[in-house]
């Protein structure tokens, strides 16, 4: 065996400079060289010379294969470089990415879902019920002439005009205590422009429990505020009225535009309303079947599409949801 | 609501600016929207209209709330006493008190028509409402002091009994400014014997319209029915400073103050003299008591005031507070807050006078409740994730749409301001294309998108809402099977068993192809079990078989059939597309991958040896393939 593993090398040294080094790389280490051939004889060997001579083939292995590496780097450097141009563009892979709206929304869950909050959903076609009746707004409430409602059939089906309605659901539903968030959408009957859609996107949040009060709301939206907008933001938290909760708050933060000197955007308000929130009614609570002097809580809610639309430097409402928008 | 200052400065003492009213009135909760305007002298405020308190679409009500605040007494205007024993000279019938809750008039002769002070016509004027003659200007004028709409008629155009009633079909009447409306059994009227004087609450007539000649008139001050007069403003499109009003809870007891008001200023200006007036007031309202124990400023507000404090606070609103016990206090709410019906009500009047920038901010420290999410949130979620990771971009598309034709039946809408937009949407696949289109525009030479989103459909009566992924590929050398390998993977890393029921794909054009697939049969799917992470690669040993079967035979048949032949086969797939050869027949080529379903045995040939024989049976006898050896 070690025999005719010298002969191998012997051969290979003469053939080295006249043979071409992939034709010597196929002829020697090749499925069907000698080489190759040897290892398949090693099987009828004792187990002692099994060890020596794989080990004579290996090394005489490793021998041609350094020479022939050199010799192919040398023929390499003696032909004139490839066209490699490392200056040219690379192959980009197409990436895939979320449309801006699903950007925010997952960024504002993951400020709630750290707080414990589920995210919670619900129809979109709902029932006058939901929509109105259980959220304190009966039907000669002045606020439903506020929202053009779009109807399905009046005047009991209609697409929800905002996520409350969820919050009617889940209060029905659900086990107290609770905490949810519901981004979705929700629709008017609107004419449409830059700041107007028919279908556009809330995100509503409700926490319900024992001894909750209005610095348990102001706590949660002014740490929420800071997650969103920055430690340094301020903010003005203010009496404001919805007909789901008493008392009721809006929440501006300071124009980032004219820092509350009053301008264009802030439309001279020198701030810009964020969300709406307040205790949540105890008409609505007894609708939804929950005893008012055992629980309490809040509720707030926001459009999302302004926030998206700055976020995203976009000025037309339409862009985001008819199919002109591109993400880069 | 528009507020010259120099006319809120005439009922509250104080020396803030403007802007500093401004930025107090809205912590309280009366926004200040816009600038600060100057017109001809007089300093104009514009605050946001709270839909819940009528009382402060008035001077006299915002000066209140100033009041509070700055912690002055409010400066009343001053009434005249109404001739309450004298019945007017006309006749004055109200025919439903469901409409009209009451109805109050007072008849004024032999009113001059000298000029007003210049100072209250520029106030009126800066307010917004043009100066028309002194009488129109002085009921204008309580009305937008007071808040309680009033209407002057003309006494002697007046034709025999003066009646509140509902319009008749079709009923004409020209208001004034000449507009000529045809009214309806909904609208309700003031009319004469003759016919139609004013759209009650909303606007008056040409008929008994006040002019410069007019010396004696019937001022009317009343409150309808809010529903009816919104809903009969927006019929015939016309919204007044009385309309805007008398469409909220006014509480009744305001026409009396009106009036008062008026007479007041009628005698003052235009040296009028009341001749009679008539009251039609069905159901006297009540004054409201409500009961308040001070603890709950702390269990909703979670702010602590002594009994005292909340005393002041809400006698500085004219709320007539008084202690009963050490905790409790008993409330008369007075007639112009009609906002106030309950305890929590009083609760946000303490907390706003006391100031929300009082609140300490507390994150609940309870023990978060059981978690609710909804599984589909994170099983979308996860899908968007995989389809952008799969180079596909989310698109959110309108759901409201126009679709030709539909396989389901589809919702429409009632009352769509668009016909273009009159149904909601039955697939993705219309939002898809546009999005596609738009996209083509920019000169993208593969695009790929997608969106998760509902369809909407009748069925069984029902309306369904159902979750839906839609894809769209479009792209020179983009194929059917692209969208397939999407929707295997899917399955895969969902760990759901392959069925394909739930998705199909159309070929939209040459290069585009569209998928559409129902998540909500996706989640709901047989799972299937499988590990997601390896940490070894299995020893495997590869087979190729390579065989020529009609043209017929579909290949996702034999590599199913070839998958369960075996528990030593580990992985079937197709070495390359199948080409089509003469005579009706193609070559397969497919690679094998055989390993021991115990991770830690080896495979060795000649386990394998017999499943290979054992494929090649099966392919010649199952499938008459003709195997190359």
């Amino acid at each position: 065996m070690e025999d005719k593993i010298s002969k191998i090398k012997q051969n290979f040294e003469k053939e080295e400079g006249k043979i071409s080094p992939p034709e010597l790389r196929i002829k020697y280490l090749g499925r069907h060289s000698e080489l190759n051939g040897l290892l398949h004889e090693l099987a009828t060997l004792s187990d002692a010379q099994k060890k020596a001579t794989g080990s004579s083939i290996n090394k005489l292995k490793k021998y041609i294969e350094t020479q022939l590496d050199s010799l192919e780097s040398l023929s390499d450097n003696s032909q004139p470089s490839e066209d490699f141009d490392p200056t040219l563009p690379g192959n980009k892979p197409q990436v895939g990415s979320l449309h801006p709206t699903t950007k925010v929304i997952n960024l504002i869950n993951q400020f709630f879902i750290y707080q414990g909050y589920s995210v919670y959903e619900g129809p979109e076609i709902e029932t006058e019920e939901n929509n109105f009746g259980k959220l304190n707004l009966p039907s000669d409430h002045p606020a439903r002439e506020l929202m053009d409602t779009l109807y399905i059939k009046q005047p009991e089906y209609l697409l929800r005009t905002h996520t409350s309605s969820v919050e009617a659901r889940a209060l029905t539903n659900e086990a107290l205590p609770i905490r949810i968030v519901v981004p979705g959408k929700v629709y008017r009957n609107e004419t449409e422009n830059t700041t107007n859609n028919s279908m556009f996107y809330q995100y509503e949040g409700l926490l319900v429990d024992h001894g909750v009060n209005m610095s348990h709301l102001k706590g949660t939206l002014i740490a929420f505020v800071k997650y969103l907008y920055g430690e340094d933001v301020k903010t003005r938290f203010r009496c404001k009225y919805y007909p789901q909760v008493e008392p009721g708050v809006g929440l501006d933060i300071e124009c980032p535009f004219c820092l509350s000197v009053g301008c264009m955007v802030c439309k001279y308000r020198g701030f810009i309303e964020i969300l709406g929130a307040g205790m949540v009614h105890p008409n609505m609570l007894k609708s939804c079947g929950i005893d008012h002097t055992k629980y309490s809580g809040f509720a707030f809610g926001m459009g999302l599409d302004r926030l998206v639309m700055t976020k995203y430097e976009i000025a037309d409402i339409r862009k985001l949801y008819n199919g002109e928008l591109v993400t880069l | 609501m528009k507020v010259p200052i120099e006319w809120l400065k005439q009922y509250v003492d104080t020396s803030l600016e403007a802007d500093e009213i401004g930025v107090k009135l809205t912590e309280i909760g009366h926004m200040q929207d816009g600038k600060i305007d100057n017109k001809e002298g007089i300093t104009v405020m514009d605050l946001e209209v709270r839909q819940n308190r009528p009382d402060v679409l008035s001077i006299i009500g915002v000066a209140r709330e100033l009041s509070a605040i700055v912690q002055t007494k409010l400066k009343y205007p001053d009434l005249s006493d109404l001739p309450k024993a004298k019945a007017n000279e006309i006749k004055i019938e109200v025919e439903s008190f469901q409409s009209c809750y009451r109805f109050n008039t007072l008849v004024i002769k032999n009113l001059s028509s000298n000029p007003l002070p210049v100072q209250m016509v520029a106030l009126l004027t800066a307010y917004g409402m043009p100066s028309i003659n002194p009488i129109v200007d002085i009921s204008n004028y309580v009305m937008i002091e007071l808040g309680q709409p009033l209407h002057a008629f003309n006494l002697d155009s007046i034709e025999g009994t003066l009646v509140v009633r509902a319009a008749t079909h079709d009923e004409e009447f020209t208001a004034l400014g000449g507009k000529k409306l045809k009214l309806t059994p909904d609208d309700i009227v003031i009319a004469d014997n003759r016919g139609v004087l004013a759209l009650a609450g909303i606007i008056g007539g040409e008929r008994a319209k006040v002019d410069n000649k007019t010396t004696d008139i019937l001022l009317e001050a009343a409150v309808y029915n809010q529903a009816s007069i919104r809903r009969t403003s927006a019929r015939h499109g016309i919204r007044t400073e009385a309309s805007t009003r008398l469409e909220k809870f006014l509480h009744p007891k305001g026409t009396e103050v009106a009036l008062s008001r008026a007479l007041n200023l009628y005698s003052q200006f235009c040296s009028g003299k009341a001749v009679g007036s008539t009251d039609l007031y069905y159901n006297e309202a009540k004054e409201l008591k409500l009961s308040f124990s001070t603890s709950q400023v702390l269990k909703i507000g979670g702010v602590k005031l002594s009994i005292n404090e909340i005393v002041s606070i809400l006698n500085r609103l004219e709320l007539k507070a008084k202690k009963k016990s050490a905790q409790l206090i008993e409330v008369s709410i007075p007639y112009f807050r009609t906002d106030l019906t309950i305890e929590e009500d009083l609760i946000e009047e303490v907390l706003r006078i006391h100031g929300y920038e009082n609140i300490p901010a507390i994150l609940p420290n309870m023990a978060p409740p059981k978690n609710i999410q909804f599984p589909y949130v994170d099983f979308e979620m996860t899908i968007r994730n995989f389809m952008t990771a799969c180079g596909y971009s989310e698109q959110i598309t309108a759901p409201l749409v126009q679709e030709n034709s539909s396989a389901l039946l589809p919702i429409r809408l009632e009352n769509s301001l668009t016909k273009t937009k009159d149904m909601l949407r039955t697939t993705l696949r219309h939002g898809l294309e546009q999005s596609d289109k738009n996209w083509l525009k920019y000169g993208y030479p593969r695009i790929a998108l997608f969106e998760v989103g509902k369809i909407y459909y009748q069925s069984n009566d029902e309306y369904k809402e159902r979750r839906t992924l839609g894809v769209i590929l479009h792209h020179k050398s983009g194929s059917y099977f692209d969208l397939k390998g999407v929707v295997e993977v899917l399955f895969e890393k969902l760990k759901r068993r392959p069925d394909d029921s739930l998705y199909s794909i159309v070929k939209i054009d040459k290069n585009a192809f569209y998928l559409e697939f129902d998540i909500e049969a996706l989640i709901n799917a047989e799972t299937v079990d499988g590990r997601e992470v390896l940490t070894e690669p299995p020893q495997q040993i590869f087979h190729d078989f390579s065989f020529i079967v009609s043209q017929d035979q579909a290949v996702g048949a034999i590599i199913d059939a070839l998958k369960s032949i075996s528990p030593l086969v580990y992985q079937v797939t197709l070495g390359e597309m199948p080409k089509m050869l003469k005579g009706g027949t193609k070559s397969v080529f497919i690679h094998i991958a055989f390993s021991n379903s115990n991770n830690n045995v080896n495979i060795s040939n000649e386990d394998v040896e017999p499943v290979r024989k054992d494929i090649v049976s099966l392919l010649e006898s199952k499938f008459s393939a003709r195997v190359r050896k």
